[in-house]
């Protein structure tokens, strides 16, 4: 006799954001009515997540943005005042403080950046963010009740290409979401990112590198609102061909072909006698097959 | 000539069900009888004036043939 | 006599909506939250298409519609068009060149889009400017809510230690057919219905309740769409913040007290100006299945309260008289303590349940949602050896399906035969027939209709 003890779905998206192109999108010029393209993004961004919260009353919704120097949860927000918000006539409350949250968190964010100057060229800290979701979602998962089975996942939406100074974070995060169960989307402007890539490919997300950014909350709704499961039932985007290349631990720099530690897989694009993650020592002054012995193999498809 | 009788139409769940029906029905005196028509496999109509009667029968033979699943102490 | 069992037919937030005739469905979509709760009991897939299309403000082709899915929806696509269609959230248009097209309801998409990003019509429902000096936690409101709802069930069983019920609620017990009153007896006794409607869970209780209260709301002078719409806006309020009385008519004053008294809303004074609303009533749109309650249920240890063994032993931690009286309702009750009463789950007393009118599927259901939180921790909740048992008691009672009919044999040719039996089928009268000995069986409504028919035809016949 069929008799399953339904639970309660859960769905919980959580948007990572990453602002360090603000500077990019900011100095585009005014398009169409008088908006700018920062307006544009903001008023995607925030009806993107209004528009998850709307689908259902257990959605769950959090916000997190980041730039080179800090991450930071715009919803829920971390200072507990939400008094400050004015409700736009019509508008659902719940949905005037998301708006509210994310508009004011985030362009502090960006304005903080942009007066500050000695920020210039380092990454922006997405791994970072993305492993705070991870934590979030980790949290909310305990605090739900057994009759609700929660179905996380984040997005990350970015414009900065690979940074492979982190790439370690950012595969412990693919892999760590991996084992949670948390599909990891995510939705390029402008550049691609392999890293990003991997990590979609890894945990079953969407990968899209969108166009144009006019056009940003069309793709959001249509690509990035359906959940996992509702996903096979319409017509997305085709898959992206994955990028599989890893970054070396010496210099950072992706590399098709590289050296392996034999005891801790690191991988280096210059041969080293010594390895600097496991000090393990790669005795090849004895015999004369010197070159071959630190394997050298290409990174796995 | 059609002919058309009042009653109630019995769907029964299988073919032994219906069996049992008939058997019920067999012991019966003949005022007491129920089946008006044996229609086929699982299906027989009875007059209505019997139906209690016929469910108490089967609730009663139901019980017989079932065990008690729990002890009391 | 009706040889039919009836379960309680507790409708949907949509099954209840597709009643209403259109010009009132219509009427309702002038408010964000209405569209908003319909919105959200609508199928993944449905929302979806709203969603790519709320931005568009004309018709879309249905050959691009169409293209959206993958082919092996395209089943579940006709099943949403339908949907939509009959909740008159869009219509099928005719578009330039003869091409069809759909095009939400106007005042949906405004609605809709109002409530996501403002703009739309104003919720009349709108929090106090200024702080209750006396605000009330969210322990005290539940408290409130729950101690409300459970005087309306305690007044079902009977149990008498409780206050009375106010004669609008005793009027709505028994429009609803869960109370009636016996002929010559004062008092008025729980039905079948009733049982059934005990069994059901908080949120699907109050639902039902409160549908059973809009059919009677002409009747009160209350305008429908009023009462539809502000319920939906409170079920999108906050728990624990407190809204203004000001900008409400007489008519929806007067629901306010209705809801009041059954725990949806928490007033401290009638003159308060301010009422708070309670989970009960967040929980309305949310519908039977998915209600906040539940999650209240399993943080707090004092809802969740029934263990059940495999050797059929239910251990029901409570000194609740309603809650024991919902086990009396389907267990045999064998020893009682001041916490803890223990009974045993039998072949008779799922049986006596079922006389009543009592599902399998709500006893299983109610012994589910009630179970203790410890049962949570190793699941499944309930043994499945016991919900599969209960049910398998269940289907045992379900061998013969009794259908009241008349029968027609004795046919003089099959041409005949066929005649009375295509006329009977046409109709929706035909229960049953056999080609073999031609013999046929009409609803006893309609036997009437098909006698007539064949007099008329064997004259015209023999003629």
């Amino acid at each position: 006799m069929e008799d399953k003890e339904e639970r309660i779905e859960t769905p919980l998206v959580a948007i990572v954001i990453d602002a360090t192109p603000a500077k990019k999108f900011a100095s585009q010029a005014i398009i169409d009515n008088g908006s700018t393209m920062m307006n544009r993004i903001f008023d995607a961004l925030i009806g993107f997540g209004n528009a998850h919260l709307m689908q259902g009353s257990h959605n769950k919704l959090a916000v997190i943005a980041c730039n080179s120097k800090s991450t930071k949860f715009l919803y829920p927000s971390e200072n507990g005042d939400s008094k400050s918000y004015h409700n736009r006539p019509g508008q659902y409350d719940m949905f005037a403080k998301v708006d509210s949250d994310i508009r004011h968190g985030l362009s502090e964010l960006i304005l903080k950046d942009s007066i500050d100057h000695d920020s210039t060229t380092s990454d922006s800290l997405l791994g970072g963010a993305m492993a705070r979701a991870l934590c979030h979602i980790h949290k909310i998962q305990r605090e739900l009740s057994l009759s609700h089975q929660l179905k996380p996942r984040i997005l990350v939406v970015s414009g900065s290409s690979d940074s492979a100074l982190q790439y370690m974070t950012f595969m412990n995060v693919f892999f760590t979401a991996q084992k949670e169960n948390v599909v990891i989307d995510c939705c390029m402007m402008d550049s691609d990112s392999g890293l990003l890539q991997q990590g979609c490919d890894i945990t079953g997300g969407q990968y899209l590198r969108i166009p144009t950014v006019v056009g940003l909350l069309e793709y959001l709704l249509w690509v990035f609102l359906p959940g996992p499961s509702c996903r096979s039932k319409i017509v997305l985007p085709p898959p992206t061909k994955v990028d599989y290349r890893a970054a070396c631990f010496c210099h950072h720099k992706l590399v098709d072909i590289g050296w392996v530690c034999s005891v801790c897989l690191s991988i280096f694009c210059k041969f080293s006698i010594i390895c600097t993650t496991c000090n393990t020592e790669f005795k090849l002054n004895r015999p004369a097959i010197v070159p071959s012995k630190p394997k050298k193999r290409p990174r796995m498809e | 000539m059609v002919n058309a009788t009042e009653g109630v139409l019995v769907e029964c769940a299988d073919a032994a069900m219906k069996q049992l029906l008939l058997h019920l029905d067999e012991k019966l005196p003949p005022d007491k009888k129920f089946i008006l028509h044996d229609l086929d496999e699982t299906h027989v109509f009875i007059a209505s004036k019997h139906l209690e009667f016929l469910q108490s029968e089967i609730d009663c033979f139901m019980d017989s043939v079932s065990f008690p699943l729990a002890e009391k102490d | 006599m009706s040889v039919q069992q009836r379960t309680l037919d507790c409708k949907d937030l949509h099954s209840y909506l597709k009643t209403l005739p259109a010009a009132v469905l219509d009427r309702l979509y002038n408010h964000p939250a209405t569209c908003l709760a319909v919105f959200r009991e609508l199928p993944e897939l449905s929302r979806i298409y709203i969603m790519r299309i709320l931005f568009v403000d004309q018709a879309v082709p249905k050959a691009i519609m169409g293209s959206w899915v993958s082919p092996n929806s395209a089943r579940e696509l006709e099943d949403i068009v339908k949907l939509l269609t009959e909740l008159r959230v869009w219509q099928e248009v005719e578009m330039q060149g003869g091409l069809k097209g759909w095009l939400l309801n106007p005042t949906f998409r405004r609605n809709l889009k109002g409530a996501l990003l403002g703009g739309g019509n104003e919720w009349s429902m709108k929090p106090n400017t200024d702080a209750d000096p006396k605000a009330r936690g969210i322990a005290v409101l539940d408290e409130y809510a729950m101690g409300r709802w459970e005087c309306v069930l305690h007044f079902m069983v009977g149990s008498h230690q409780h206050e009375a019920i106010s004669s609008d609620a005793l009027q709505i017990l028994q429009h609803a057919g869960l109370m009636k009153k016996e002929p010559g007896d004062n008092q008025l006794s729980i039905t079948k219905d009733g049982f059934q409607f005990l069994l059901m869970d908080t949120s699907a209780q109050v639902w039902y309740f409160l549908l059973q209260y809009l059919d009677t709301a002409n009747s009160r002078n209350l305008d429908l769409i009023d009462c539809l719409g502000f319920l939906f806006q409170l079920s999108f309020s906050t728990l624990g913040q407190d809204y203004s009385t000001d900008s409400m008519n007489d008519g929806l004053q007067k629901f306010l007290q209705h809801l009041r008294e059954f725990g949806l809303v928490y007033q401290r004074k009638r003159k308060d100006g301010r009422f708070y609303p309670t989970r009960l009533a967040l929980d309305i749109a949310a519908g039977p299945k998915k209600s906040m309650l539940n999650s209240l249920n399993a943080s707090s240890q004092a809802t969740g309260y029934i263990v059940v063994e495999t050797n059929y032993r239910v251990y029901a931690y409570t000194d609740s008289s309603l809650q024991v009286a919902l086990i009396a309702l389907f267990c045999e009750l064998i020893y009682r303590f001041p916490n803890l009463v223990v009974g045993i789950i039998t072949r008779e007393s799922v049986r006596e349940a079922l006389k009543r009118g009592i599902t399998a599927d709500q006893i299983v259901s109610f012994l589910r949602q009630h179970a203790h939180s410890e049962c949570y921790k190793e699941p499944p909740v309930l043994p499945s050896t016991i919900a599969d048992q209960i049910k398998l008691w269940a289907i045992e009672r379900d061998r013969f399906l009794y259908k009241d009919g008349v029968l027609y044999n004795q046919f003089d040719s099959q041409a005949d035969f066929e005649i009375l039996r295509n006329y009977a089928q046409e109709r929706g009268l035909l229960v049953w027939h056999t080609l073999n000995g031609r013999k046929m069986v009409v609803t006893k409504e309609g036997h009437d209709e098909v006698r007539k028919f064949w007099k008329r035809h064997s004259r015209n016949g023999s003629m």
